[in-house]
C-alpha cells in the first residue's frame, strides 16, 4: 500500500485539564475519503481541527504528539498556520458563505493567498471551482448575487467550492450535511465521491450509513481513543473490535 | 455476551424472527419424526396430514422472509444484525426443505411394500433418521443461543449420515442382485435415503450459516 | 371515563384564572404604552405651539428722509441711522411732545432697527437722496402684542404695553404700517440681546462643528478599541479590568467629563476656550464608552461561523476581522456611534464647563472660534427675562429635536444600506 499523506503519532490533546484524545495513531491516505465516526464528545472532531490547528484558536487547548503532513510535522514552531491551512481546506457543520457575492466568495481565498495574477484566470478559477462543487449550473447566471440567498444545500456546496478554488492537498469536513436534507445530503454526497478523485478528503459523520456511503476507510474513536480504524466494507460488516460492534449496530455503548 | 439495542423495539423484532425460526424448526423435526414413524410402520394414515402442516411450514417461510426484509427496510441493521436478518432467511428456506423430504417421505410410504428384502436398509434408515432428527434438534439450540461450537459438532456428526447413506447403497445394490422382485420398493428406498442424506446437507448449511451470523466468515467460501 | 375531550368547556384546567392574569397584564401594558404616549404628545404639542411666534417675524414701515440733508453719500458709515429713524417715528406721529412718551415711541422699533437701515442702503445706493418708506422689526413688545400675546382688557400696570402705546400701533396697523413676516432671521442670525432678532444658527453650527468633531475622533478610537478588545485582546485579568471600567465610564455624569476637558484640554494643552474643537473633544470623552460598548455588542452578533471560514481558508487574524467581520458589524457600530452622539448633541454641562455657554452672536466659520450649542442656547434663552425669549426656547427646543430626528434616521438609513443578512 501506498505510503500515507497524513500520520498521526501518539496524538494527545488537552482542553485545560481535560483530555480530549489519548494515543492516537492514524493514517490518512491520499485521494480517497476517510470518515471519522463516534459518538458524540468522542474527539473526532477536536482530531479534525488539529490536521489544520484551528484548534489553536481555543487558548486552552493543548497539543502533544507528532501529526505529519508529507512527513512535516505541522505542529513544528516554523511551520506557518496561513500557509498550512492554505493547503488543508475546511467544510463546516453549518453552511457558512460570507455575506458576500457567490462570486466573491469563491474568490476571496484565490485573492489572499495571491493564486491567480489576472481577472481572466480569476474567472477561469472560480468557473472551475463551482463547477466542481456541482453549482455553476445553477448559479452561472446570477454570480453577483449574496451567496446567502441560495438554499442550505447549495450553500454547503459552495462553501466546498470556496475550499477547492485554492486547491489544497487535503479537504476537511465536520459534519458538512447535519443542517441540510436527504436530497441535498445525497447531492453533497455525490459531490464528496467526485472530488475525492483529486484531493484528501476526511469527513466527521454522525450519521453511520453516510460514513459507508462515502468513505473508502473509516476510523470509529470513543472517549478520545481511537479503538478501530480500517477499510470501511469491514468496519460495517464485521467490525473486529467489540466497541465498534456495538456502536455501529446501535447497541448501548 | 452481546449487548441488548438502545432502541428496544429492534431487539424485539430480531427476537420474534428468531422466535419463528425457532417454531418452523421444531415443526420440521415433528414433521420428520412422523414421517419416519409412518415409514417405519408402514402406516399411511397420518400422511394427508403431514401433508397439509407442510403447507404451513411453507407459509411460515413466507413470513419469516417478510419479517426479515421489514426489518432491514425499517430499523437498517449493521453488521452482526444484518446478518443476523439475513441469514433468517436462508435458515427459513433450509427448513423448508427439510419439510419438503419429510412431505415426501411421508408420501413414499404408500409406494413401499412390507416384508419385502429391504428389511436391513429399512433399519438403517430409521437409524438415519434418529441422526438426523438429533441433527435438527442440535442446530436450532445451537442457533437459539449463537454456539457456534455446538455448531461445529454438527457438522461432524454429518459424516456419520453420509456414512449410512453409503452402508444403505451398499445393503441394496445387494439385494437387488438377490431379490430382483423387489425392485420398486428398494428402489424407492435409496431415493430415501437420498432425502436423509441430503437433509442432514441441509442441517449442515444451517449449521454454517450459524457460524456465519456470529463471527460474519462465511464457511463455504474458504472452502 | 369519557374519552372525547370538551375544548371549549373553560372552567377546566385552570382556564379563568389564567386568562385573567393575561388580560390583567395586556391592560397594564397597553396602559403604560398609551401614558408614555400621551406625555410625548404633549410635549410635542406644548413645544410647537410655544414656538410658533418665534417664526413670525413683526415689521414697521416708516417714512424716512434720506436725503443729502441727513446722509452724507460718501459715508455712509458716520450716518446715524438711529436719529433718521427717530425723527421718521416723530414725524408720524406730530403730536407725541413729551420726552417720556417720545422715548415710548421709539421704543416701538428694535433697538437693531438702525442697523437693519444701514444694512439696506449699503445694499441699495439707490435709496439715497430720497424719502422712502422702509421695513424695520419691531420691538419684541410690539411683536408680542400684534400676534395677541399680549392681553389688551387687563388694567394697564399689569401689561408691558401702555394704552399710548397701542393707539399708536392701533393707528400705525390702519395705516397697513405692519406687517408680519416669516422669521427666516431666526434661521440666520447669531443671538442677540433683542429676541425680535435673536437666530439660532450660531448654536447650530456650534453643535454641528462640535459634533463633527466628537465623531471624528470618537469613531475610529472607538471601533479601534471595541474591535480590538472583542476580537484580539487575550481573555486576562487585565482586560476583565479593562472591560469593567469601559462599562463604568459609560455611567460616569457628563459634568465630570466637563472638568476633564477644562483642566487637560483648556488647563493642559491650552487649547481655544468656547470652541467647538474642544466641545467636541470632551463629548468624544463622553461618548467614547457608549460606541465601544455599542460596537463590541455588534461584534459579538456576528456569528463566529463566519470568522471561522475565513481563517480555515487561511486568512490571518486581521484579514478575517477585516474582510469579514468587521463589515458586518458596521451597521451596528454606526447604529451605536449616532446613539452616543445624539445623546453627546442633547448634553450642556460638560460644555458649561469649558464655556461653550458664552454670548455669541458671530457664526463661527471654524471649530477653533467661539461658539456655543444647541441646548446651551436653550437653556441661555430659557434663563432670559424677556417674554418674547420664551418662543425663542421653544423653537430652539424643535430645532435641536428636528437635528436629532435627522440624525437617527440617517442612522436607521445607513443600517438598512449597510445591513447584510446572515
Amino acid at each position: 500500500m501506498e505510503a500515507p499523506i497524513i500520520q498521526a503519532k501518539n496524538v494527545d490533546v488537552f482542553y485545560g485539564e481535560k483530555q480530549a484524545l489519548s494515543q492516537v495513531n492514524l493514517d490518512v491516505f491520499e485521494k480517497q475519503v476517510t470518515s471519522l465516526i463516534g459518538p458524540s464528545g468522542c474527539g473526532k472532531s477536536t482530531f479534525l481541527r488539529c490536521i489544520n490547528r484551528m484548534n489553536d484558536l481555543i487558548p486552552i487547548c493543548r497539543f502533544e504528539g507528532d501529526l505529519e503532513i508529507d512527513g512535516q510535522n505541522i505542529y513544528h514552531p516554523a511551520v506557518n498556520v496561513v500557509a498550512l491551512r492554505a493547503q488543508v481546506g475546511m467544510v463546516f457543520q453549518k453552511p457558512n458563505p460570507f455575506p458576500k457575492s457567490i462570486k466573491e466568495n469563491v474568490a476571496y481565498g484565490l485573492k489572499i493567498h495571491g493564486l491567480t495574477n489576472s481577472k481572466s484566470s480569476l474567472d477561469d478559477r472560480i468557473e472551475w471551482s463551482l463547477k466542481a462543487a456541482g453549482l455553476w449550473g445553477e448559479v452561472s447566471d446570477r454570480l453577483d448575487e449574496p451567496g446567502l440567498s441560495l438554499s442550505g444545500g447549495q450553500q454547503q456546496r459552495l462553501c466546498i467550492a470556496r475550499a477547492i478554488a485554492v486547491k489544497p492537498r487535503v479537504i476537511l469536513m465536520d459534519e458538512p450535511c447535519s443542517a441540510l436534507d436527504p436530497i441535498a445530503t445525497a447531492v453533497i454526497e455525490d459531490l464528496i465521491n467526485e472530488i475525492s478523485k483529486e484531493f484528501t478528503i476526511i469527513i466527521v459523520t454522525h450519521s453511520m450509513a453516510q460514513a459507508a456511503r462515502v468513505s473508502k476507510r473509516t476510523a470509529f474513536f470513543h472517549l478520545g481513543e481511537l479503538i478501530e480504524v480500517g477499510r470501511t466494507k469491514d468496519i460495517f460488516t464485521n467490525p473486529s473490535n467489540e466497541k465498534t460492534q456495538n456502536y455501529i449496530t446501535g447497541r448501548i455503548g | 455476551m452481546i449487548k441488548e439495542h438502545i432502541v428496544g423495539k429492534f431487539d424485539d423484532e430480531l427476537t420474534r424472527i428468531k422466535s419463528e425460526i425457532l417454531e418452523m424448526g421444531k415443526l420440521v423435526g415433528n414433521q420428520i419424526k412422523e414421517a419416519m414413524d409412518a415409514l417405519l410402520s408402514f402406516n399411511t394414515e397420518g400422511v394427508d396430514a403431514l401433508v397439509k402442516t407442510d403447507r404451513t411450514i411453507n407459509g411460515m417461510n413466507k413470513k419469516i422472509n417478510r419479517h426479515a426484509e421489514q426489518l432491514i427496510a425499517m430499523r437498517q441493521p449493521m453488521a452482526l444484525d444484518l446478518r443476523e436478518a439475513l441469514l433468517a432467511t436462508s435458515i427459513a428456506s433450509e427448513l423448508e426443505r427439510l419439510g419438503d423430504y419429510a412431505k415426501s417421505t411421508a408420501k413414499k410410504v404408500r409406494k413401499l411394500s412390507e416384508n419385502s428384502s429391504g428389511e436391513a436398509a429399512l433399519a438403517l434408515l430409521g437409524n438415519m433418521g434418529e441422526i438426523v432428527m438429533d441433527m435438527l434438534r442440535n442446530v436450532l439450540i445451537a442457533y437459539e443461543k449463537n454456539d457456534i461450537e455446538a455448531a461445529a459438532e454438527i457438522r461432524i456428526k454429518d459424516v456419520e449420515v453420509d456414512e449410512i447413506n453409503k452402508k444403505i447403497l451398499a445393503t441394496i445394490i445387494k439385494s437387488i442382485h438377490e431379490n430382483p422382485e423387489d425392485t420398486e420398493t428398494l428402489i424407492h428406498l435409496v431415493l430415501l435415503s437420498r432425502n436423509f442424506e441430503r437433509a442432514g446437507d441441509h442441517i449442515v448449511n444451517i449449521s454454517r450459516q450459524i457460524h456465519q451470523i456470529v463471527t460474519g466468515e462465511d464457511l463455504k467460501a474458504s472452502n | 371515563m369519557n374519552n372525547t375531550i370538551n375544548f371549549s368547556k373553560s372552567t377546566s384546567f385552570n382556564l379563568p384564572k389564567r386568562g385573567q392574569s393575561e388580560f390583567r397584564f395586556q391592560i397594564i401594558g397597553i396602559g403604560a404604552i398609551l401614558l408614555s404616549l400621551a406625555f410625548l404628545i404633549w410635549l410635542i404639542i406644548t413645544v410647537i405651539f410655544g414656538s410658533m411666534g418665534a417664526f413670525k417675524h413683526v415689521e414697521i414701515a416708516i417714512q424716512v428722509d434720506l436725503t443729502s440733508k441727513n446722509v452724507n453719500a460718501d459715508d455712509v458709515n458716520s450716518t446715524s441711522f438711529g436719529s433718521i429713524m427717530k425723527s421718521g417715528l416723530r414725524e408720524q406721529f406730530p403730536d407725541v411732545k413729551k420726552r417720556k412718551d417720545k422715548k415710548k415711541l421709539y421704543k416701538l422699533i428694535s433697538v437693531e432697527s438702525s442697523l437693519e437701515l444701514k444694512e439696506k442702503v449699503l445694499d441699495n445706493k439707490d435709496l439715497l437722496g430720497q424719502k422712502v418708506k422702509i421695513w424695520v422689526s419691531a420691538s419684541d413688545d410690539v411683536s408680542l402684542y400684534v400676534r395677541g400675546k399680549i392681553d389688551a382688557s387687563l388694567p394697564e400696570d399689569q401689561r408691558k404695553i401702555t394704552d399710548k402705546e397701542i393707539s399708536w400701533i392701533n393707528n400705525l396697523g390702519a395705516n397697513g404700517q405692519i406687517r408680519t413676516k416669516v422669521n427666516w432671521g431666526f434661521f440666520k442670525n447669531g443671538d442677540s440681546r433683542e429676541p425680535e432678532i435673536a437666530g439660532i444658527l450660531a448654536a447650530l453650527v456650534g453643535s454641528t462643528l462640535s459634533l463633527l468633531v466628537c465623531f471624528i475622533l470618537s469613531f475610529p478610537i472607538g471601533v479601534s478599541a471595541a474591535i480590538f478588545l472583542e476580537q484580539f485582546a487575550p481573555r486576562n485579568r487585565l482586560s476583565d479590568i479593562i472591560e469593567v471600567n469601559i462599562n463604568n465610564l459609560a455611567a460616569v455624569p457628563s459634568i465630570v467629563f466637563g472638568l476633564l476637558g477644562l483642566s487637560i484640554f483648556l488647563g493642559y494643552f491650552d487649547l481655544p476656550r468656547s470652541s467647538p474643537l474642544v466641545g467636541g473633544m470632551v463629548l468624544s470623552l463622553m461618548t467614547l464608552p457608549t460606541i465601544i460598548i455599542a460596537s463590541r455588542a455588534s461584534l459579538q452578533a456576528v456569528p463566529p461561523s463566519i470568522k471561522e471560514a475565513a481563517l480555515a481558508l487561511g486568512a490571518t487574524p486581521v484579514q478575517a476581522v477585516f474582510h469579514h467581520v468587521f463589515p458586518v458589524a458596521l451597521p451596528g457600530m454606526m447604529t451605536g456611534t449616532i446613539v452616543g452622539m445624539a445623546r453627546a448633541l442633547g448634553d450642556t454641562a460638560p460644555l458649561l464647563m469649558i464655556g461653550m455657554v458664552a454670548f455669541i452672536v458671530d457664526i463661527p466659520k471654524s471649530i477653533l472660534e467661539p461658539a456655543t450649542a444647541l441646548p446651551v442656547q436653550v437653556f441661555l434663552w430659557a434663563d432670559s427675562p424677556e417674554r418674547a425669549f420664551n418662543e425663542k426656547t421653544s423653537a430652539a427646543i424643535i430645532v435641536l429635536l428636528i437635528f436629532l430626528i435627522v440624525m437617527n434616521l440617517s442612522a436607521v438609513l445607513l443600517r438598512r444600506k449597510l445591513e447584510q443578512r446572515f
